[in-house]
């Protein structure tokens, strides 16, 4: 509760134009949405393009903001559409066929040795195992699991029912373990 | 209780924690039930990896997260309101317009009197590519920052349409490409599938 108390305060500075306000509110919140655009596209790169995006869309927006939800949901159901779009212009990227999309695919893989601290060969298997859950899963599984929001709270971003959420984390949970299974 | 049903129970305890009535029927079930006890561990594996695999990447992104710099964020979009606003070319162009408008106006010319050269403007490929891009990129779609509240995509069958009558050889056009990815936004994932179904069989049948 609190907060959200600190939240409105920096949101009403913010309109009232101290872009400082505006800093600590992205400060607070940037990692929360960094990682769940990671785990929603499984590369660096689109995981910064897109808090990059949804910090612009805040800037932008937050005036429109009404508050009936705590930003943080509001945040995380932008970082949601977002991916969300991202991964369908993969799909039509992926039609096209462009020379640049295998680049693309494998860029995490070119990325310096001294940067990745990741034990790679299982962390990789489980983003694979992550990337092949239907979009809908993997969104449940990232905000219950990665993000620990509560069913109540994701039902409020997705505007899914909450048994409905369950049965698609169960089944989530269902696949990686089938995937992951030679590897654990 | 079937296997089935302990297996959503260990899932829960995995996921908030059981209540003690719950906990000690799958304890108990976990006694007598060989593939369950495999399964369990199974879980308990996963969850494991998964948590150490998370611990490893927040420590991989905070060399990314840290060079999210808000200010230069903010900055370079103020800078590309700035550039648009007084780019040359464009008073240029605008003033053309303008002098062209007046010298219509005056000489009462209709340049838009022959039908037949719009028909034939808009039947050219590039043309349509153009309509199509223009089309797609409705502004509406980005203005409103609630996406999950606007009301499904009505334009879609219009896509559909439009790509159906596209020639072949427009398909594969980096304009067409560049429309579709900025359209898709407001397509829900069937709507997506379908999309690329429609391309496929375009390309298939070669038309």
């Amino acid at each position: 509760m609190k907060n959200q108390i600190d939240d409105n305060v920096l949101i009403d500075r913010f309109l009232d134009g101290d872009v400082k306000a505006f800093n600590i509110l992205v400060e607070k919140y940037k990692r929360k949405i960094y990682l769940t655009a990671y785990r929603l596209l499984g590369n660096h790169e689109d995981a910064s393009d897109i808090t990059q995006e949804v910090i612009i869309k805040m800037y932008n927006e937050l005036k429109n903001f009404r508050r009936e939800s705590s930003i943080y949901t509001w945040l995380y159901r932008i970082t949601a559409n977002l991916s969300l779009n991202e991964l369908k212009k993969r799909k039509i990227r992926n039609f096209f066929d462009f020379d640049e999309v295998e680049e693309w695919l494998f860029k995490d893989e070119k990325q310096s040795p001294e940067l990745s601290y990741r034990e790679n060969e299982l962390s990789n298997k489980i983003q694979e195992a992550l990337n092949k859950l239907p979009e809908k899963q993997k969104l449940v599984f990232t905000l219950r699991y990665y993000d620990g929001l509560s069913y109540e709270e994701i039902s409020e971003i997705l505007g899914t029912s909450v048994g409905a959420l369950k049965a698609n984390y169960f089944h989530a949970v269902n696949k990686l373990q089938k995937e992951l299974k030679n590897v654990l | 209780m079937y296997c089935d049903d302990f297996k959503k129970l260990m899932i829960e305890y995995f996921d908030s924690g059981l209540n003690n009535e719950k906990n000690s029927l799958l304890t108990k079930h976990l006694e007598v039930c060989d593939s369950c006890k495999t399964e369990f561990e199974e879980l308990k594996n996963l969850f494991v990896a998964l948590e150490k695999e998370n611990q490893s990447l927040l420590i991989e992104s905070e060399n990314y997260i840290k060079k999210i710099d808000v200010d230069e964020i903010i900055s370079k979009k103020k800078k590309k309101w700035y550039k648009f606003q007084f780019r040359p070319s464009l008073a240029f162009a605008v003033i053309v317009l303008i002098s062209l408008a007046t010298y219509f106006s005056l000489t009462n010319v209709n340049f838009l009197s022959d039908k037949n050269i719009v028909k034939e403007e808009t039947s050219n490929e590039q043309s349509t590519i153009d309509f199509l891009s223009s089309y797609l990129n409705q502004d509406y779609i980005y203005e409103n920052i609630d996406e999950t509240t606007l009301p499904k995509s009505d334009y879609f069958k219009d896509v559909i349409n439009f790509i159906d009558q596209l020639p072949y050889s427009t398909l594969f056009n980096q304009d067409l490409f560049n429309g579709l990815n900025s359209s898709i936004i407001n397509l829900d994932e069937k709507e997506v599938d379908e999309l690329i179904a429609q391309l496929e069989n375009k390309k298939f049948l070669g038309e």
